[in-house]
């Protein structure tokens, strides 16, 4: 009774610590901008993109375990969107990305019904292919995209801020964003739902659980988050084109940050999303020519030694160090 | 007529293999049914119909009076149709309690987590696997693993069951508990059809036999009759044994 007593006031502390911790982090990451040089504001909201990038694959290929490779699709749709409405006049900057994840949404969820038949490779391969498709809209509907001249975005001119800090704001919202759904889905019963599937889909429809749904759900979730980090990223860097936001190697990126951190965990692509910056900006810099042939390394490295990231790899350590 | 579940003239092909054909089932509730056939006569396959892992190709399915031939296999199971799987399947990153809990999530439409955990504890209590809700799925023996499916089952709180094989890979002494739960489930209401091998069980338990044979149903009726059955004999051990037993005494034992 003691025992349970002093277990239970030892969580409570806990608890606490962990909510301080939490609020000086967001505190931190509140006023952070006005003590960084342009470089590292730049890594700083480079990070949160990359943040909402990996927690999105990890709705569908994390916790689902549909591997997709559609990440770059609606990033790009989601860049075009933001781009056209905000050229157009149609929105104010702010209502880009809520309108660019909308549509996302709706797209992935009509792809969705007839390509989550697919399984394994098959699947891999046609969410592969909607990127390309989009591109290919994109490079030829000129009328409505400019096809590949891009499109020039106007700047901000805002008076909250200097344009890098807003953006800045804006994926750190949006990232929080991202993470609170995770963490939502995660407790669910969409998130039972989806770790069901993963382990077994024909046993998950037996319980009752209806996988198609479930699936076009994840997808549907995985789209619309990088939708909307499209259409701020449209706004950031001032000018897109089809070979830039329809690059695959965004469709790469995600799921490797994820594997880095950890498959189907809350936290695991947050550390990814960090290490794979980190990566990106001391290696790259160094190795201009060969930074393909490292991240092809990478990659093989993780699959060989640590198939479920970093934060699935200290937890085991943890439990057995314990036991 | 009151039939819980009703099949009519239900078929189902295989390519140019006719895996059931014409089969026209009804199951009152509250029985134990057994049905019973030699290897391929395509039990598993009628299991898989009624439970919507396959589509039949003809034929009718009602089950408390609504038609649920089509519907997919996760309606089924909320309607109350509950299955175990001949070889075992749980997910196999969950504990044995994560497991009965989201079947209790599911089809068995608790209301909150707490509700799932709190029936999927009892559930596996009543299996006889208290206290081990906690253990990982996989590091459970055979015999674990199918009272584990039994608990999933059951906690989806079905009007009827059906148990595929779930004393295959058991011992003497699994199966007389096994069969004591199955006594137990029914005495409480629970409508069951068993397909097993062994036919001796299947007369100590069942209210009523039907036999598949080459996709066909070929006999139904009260277990102590259907072992008589020449037809029954003939399918299971051939015309050649069949006669001859005629002439002798009858056979209660054919175990496969």
């Amino acid at each position: 009774m003691q025992n349970a007593q002093a277990h239970s006031s030892r969580r409570q502390m806990t608890a606490n610590v962990g909510f301080a911790a939490l609020a000086v982090l967001i505190v931190a990451l509140l006023v952070l901008p006005h003590y960084l040089d342009n470089y590292s504001l730049r890594l700083a909201t480079t990070v949160f993109m990359y943040c909402v990038l990996a927690w999105s694959w990890n709705f569908i290929g994390g916790f689902v375990g549909y591997p997709s490779f559609g990440i770059a699709a609606f990033f790009g749709m989601g860049s075009y969107v933001g781009a056209i409405m905000l050229t157009q006049n149609m929105i104010p900057f702010w209502l880009s990305p809520v309108c660019a994840a909308f549509v996302c949404l709706v797209v992935a969820a009509l792809l969705g019904a007839p390509i989550l038949r697919l399984r394994g490779h098959y699947f891999a391969v046609a969410s592969l292919a909607i990127g390309e498709v989009f591109r290919e809209l994109a490079m030829n509907w000129t009328a409505l995209t400019g096809g590949g001249m891009g499109v020039n975005l106007p700047p901000l001119r805002s008076t909250f801020g200097t344009d890098s800090q807003i953006f800045y704001y804006m994926f750190l919202l949006l990232a929080g964003v991202t993470l609170a759904v995770t963490f939502l889905v995660a407790r669910s019963r969409l998130g039972v739902a989806f770790r069901c599937i993963r382990q077994n889909e024909e046993a998950a429809n037996m319980i009752g659980i209806d996988a198609t749904r479930a699936k076009i759900i994840a997808f549907a979730l995985s789209a619309a988050f990088p939708g909307a980090a499209g259409a701020i990223y449209a706004s950031w860097v001032g000018y897109i084109d089809p070979s830039d936001v329809f690059d695959i190697i965004i469709s790469v990126k995600a799921p490797v940050m994820v594997l880095l951190g950890g498959v189907g965990t809350v936290a695991g692509p947050a550390v990814g999303a960090l290490l794979y910056l980190a990566f990106e900006e001391i290696v790259w810099r160094n190795l201009l020519q060969f930074h393909a042939a490292v991240l092809g390394l990478i990659i093989v490295l993780l699959v060989l030694f640590m198939p479920n990231g970093f934060v699935d790899a200290s937890r085991r350590r943890k439990l057995l160090g314990r036991a | 007529m009151g039939a819980l579940l009703e099949l009519k003239g239900l078929s189902r092909r295989f390519g140019g293999l006719m895996a059931v054909s014409d089969v026209s089932l009804d199951i009152k509730p509250g029985c134990i049914m057994g049905l019973i056939g030699p290897n391929g006569a395509g039990k598993t396959t009628l299991v898989n119909l009624i439970s919507g892992a396959l589509k039949p190709n003809a034929g009718e399915m009602w089950f408390k009076g609504a038609r649920i031939d089509g519907l997919p296999a996760h309606r089924i199971s909320s309607l109350g149709v509950a299955r175990t799987f001949q070889i075992v399947q749980p997910f196999p990153e969950m504990t044995a309690l994560e497991n009965v809990a989201a079947a209790a999530m599911f089809a068995g439409k608790a209301k909150s987590l707490r509700e799932a955990n709190a029936r999927a504890e009892a559930m596996l209590d009543r299996v006889g696997l208290g206290g081990l809700g906690a253990l990982a799925a996989t590091s459970l023996s055979l015999g674990q693993r199918k009272r584990l499916e039994f608990a999933k089952s059951l906690a989806m709180q079905p009007a009827l069951l059906l148990l595929d094989e779930v004393n295959a890979g058991l011992h003497g002494g699994e199966i007389d508990e096994a069969i004591a739960l199955i006594r137990s489930l029914a005495k409480d209401g629970l409508t069951i059809l068993i397909i097993e091998h062994l036919v001796k069980l299947v007369v100590a338990l069942c209210d009523e036999v039907a036999v598949l044979h080459h996709g066909q149903l070929i006999a139904r009726g009260p277990s102590a009759d259907i072992t008589n059955d020449p037809r029954v004999i003939e399918a299971y051990l051939g015309e050649r044994y069949s006669k001859r037993s005629q002439k002798q005494q009858p056979v209660t034992d054919a175990t496969s």
